[in-house]
């Protein structure tokens, strides 16, 4: 399209196709992986998406103008209006996140965020166990541990979410996901 | 917000402009906590 423009940075890309892939692996290691070395596997993953979390974070106050949360975190009045466009199917165009996207990206990254700290104090009591959990007392490793291995349901329910909005955006005319590739919105 | 064609033009990163150094300097700084966090 002639009136494409290039709005999401290579890193952005990056940071974006790495989640899914992470978060697969990061489930099989706990859950379907019978190889001995799968926690630790996930260990590693762990680290990976947590540097890209803290990365992501960090980036949405310095990085490249569609990258940052000032641009693109808005609030209800937004939402409504933006909402009320899209219900009467006159969906209001933006550079970048709409501010339902935003709020999506708000939303995405929180969730991440207590899964990883979760994480960070979870212990199976027998091998493994995260790297702050010596300095949690028992209770709030039991607590963590529990919502760790329960939080992740509702992460896959925000991505089943996520992809349900992309494919409404397609029947209304706007892929997303090319534009996640190509880095041009139209 | 629309965004107006003078907006839209204003958000056009050449590939030259792409912040190497607040790049290397946010990577650096999440590199530094997981290491801090599980290494140290």
């Amino acid at each position: 399209m002639k009136d494409d423009v290039k709005v999401w940075d290579w890193s952005i890309r990056v940071f974006h196709w790495s989640l899914p892939v992470l978060l697969f692996l990061l489930w099989f290691s706990a859950t379907q992986s019978q190889s001995f070395d799968a926690l630790d596997h996930h260990m590693i993953l762990a680290q990976i998406l947590l540097g890209l979390l803290i990365y992501r974070i960090i980036w949405g106050f310095i990085g490249t103008p569609a990258a940052r949360f000032s641009r693109f975190l808005t609030g209800p009045a937004s939402w409504w209006i933006y909402a009320s466009a899209l219900i009467k199917r006159q969906p209001i165009h933006y550079l970048g996140h709409n501010p339902l996207g935003g709020l999506m990206v708000l939303v995405l990254l929180g969730a991440l965020g207590f899964q990883l700290l979760t994480g960070l104090y979870t212990s199976d009591d027998i091998l493994f166990q995260g790297p702050l959990v010596s300095s949690a007392d028992r209770d709030t490793v039991r607590w963590m541990s529990r919502w760790h291995k329960n939080f992740f349901d509702w992460i896959l329910i925000l991505v089943a979410l996520h992809l349900t909005a992309i494919a409404l955006y397609k029947l209304l005319g706007e892929g997303l996901v090319k534009a996640m590739f190509t880095a041009k919105s139209p | 917000m629309i965004e107006s064609a003078p907006d839209k033009a204003k958000l056009l990163p050449a590939p030259e402009s792409f912040p190497w150094i607040k790049f290397a300097i946010a990577v650096m700084i999440a590199a530094g906590i997981v290491y801090y966090l599980f290494h140290v």
